[in-house]
């Protein structure tokens, strides 16, 4: 049996639509329901249209002609669809707006006042949150920041197909942060070679383990190294051992 | 609270109409139950429950406003 599939917001309109196209009257269409749509966010971004497979009975009329208009009928949906996703496009301005959006509203929840600014280059978007109880924001090590990036970042990239890296800041944080990691990496590497043993720096998450180890790259008496899994995962600083000897020779 | 973790949620999991939060108010400490489509529920939970730590930490800082606690728990 042929079977044609509709696209419309709701099911009712897919049903609407098919009949229309079809020339069927509502009540005499068959039709299975393949996805029921979602509105998606603000009915905006990642609406999924609802889908019906319409099956055709036999005793058409002139089926020739209704194949005919099948197929034109394909094509003609085939092009509107694209430029209903250019539309969706243009309306939603991107996942910048999206997450906007998004981290407005969590803040908004957490403390009054705040602000959102963005930054955009290549790589990723930054969003920069201003005003407000910082300190509330930020949380303990920086776990309320870390959380709402991970949200924020998860949310835009199941709309959107492409990989879109995001930075969450409040008022320059990141970048203390990353200044005091690199003066602990520094300390703790000096200790490991001084000590000749092995120094493990724990409860980091994946970004600061990176900045520890980009920090201690181009020191040539340390060797750093992520051992364990998940949470438990941990960043060895390991002195090297041509370095020990070289020292022991000299002294 | 109930809102912003419904708003969550629902940006999150593939069946936003499925999603479901009721709230059980305590005293000093409130339950929010979070319930998904059973497909979605990985979604809400995420990788070694990163997702629903996340939720959980935005929530608390939220709750720290009213001076509350509350407790978010995925329903199965």
């Amino acid at each position: 049996m042929p079977c044609l599939e509709f696209e419309g917001k709701s099911v009712e309109k897919a049903i609407k639509k098919a009949s229309e196209e079809l020339r069927i009257p509502i009540e005499k269409l068959k039709y299975d329901v393949i996805s029921y749509g979602s509105t998606g966010i603000f009915g905006l971004v990642g609406s999924k249209k609802a889908r019906i497979c319409v099956t055709l009975r036999e005793p058409i009329p002139k089926p020739e002609a209704i194949i005919k208009e099948e197929v034109s009928a394909g094509e003609n949906k085939e092009i509107q669809i694209i430029s209903e996703s250019e539309q969706k496009q243009n309306a939603s301005e991107g996942p910048i707006e999206l997450g906007r959006n998004v981290l407005q509203r969590i803040i908004d929840s957490i403390t009054s006042d705040a602000t959102v600014s963005i930054q955009e280059n290549s790589e990723r978007i930054l969003f920069n949150i201003s005003g407000g109880n910082s300190a509330i924001l930020i949380g303990k090590r920086g776990q309320t920041l870390e959380a709402m990036q991970y949200l924020v970042e998860k949310i835009i990239n199941k709309n959107y197909e492409q990989r879109i890296r995001i930075l969450v800041d409040i008022e320059g944080y990141l970048e203390t942060k990353e200044a005091g990691l690199e003066r602990i990496a520094v300390r703790l590497s000096e200790k490991a070679k001084r000590t000749g043993k092995p120094v493990t720096i724990g409860q980091l998450n994946a970004q600061d383990r990176r900045i520890v180890h980009l920090a201690l790259k181009d020191d040539s008496g340390v060797r750093t190294q992520s051992i364990g899994d998940g949470f438990y995962r941990k960043l060895v600083i390991f002195p090297q051992k041509s370095y020990q000897r070289k020292k022991e020779k000299n002294t | 609270m109930k809102d912003l973790i419904k708003y969550i949620a629902q940006a999150l999991v593939d069946h936003p109409d499925q999603v479901a939060v009721s709230e059980v108010e305590g005293n000093q400490t409130s339950v929010l139950e979070l319930k998904v489509a059973k497909e979605d529920l990985g979604k809400v939970i995420g990788k070694q429950g990163r997702t629903a730590r996340a939720m959980r930490t935005i929530l608390s800082a939220a709750s720290a406003k009213v001076k509350k606690r509350t407790v978010l728990e995925i329903i199965e």
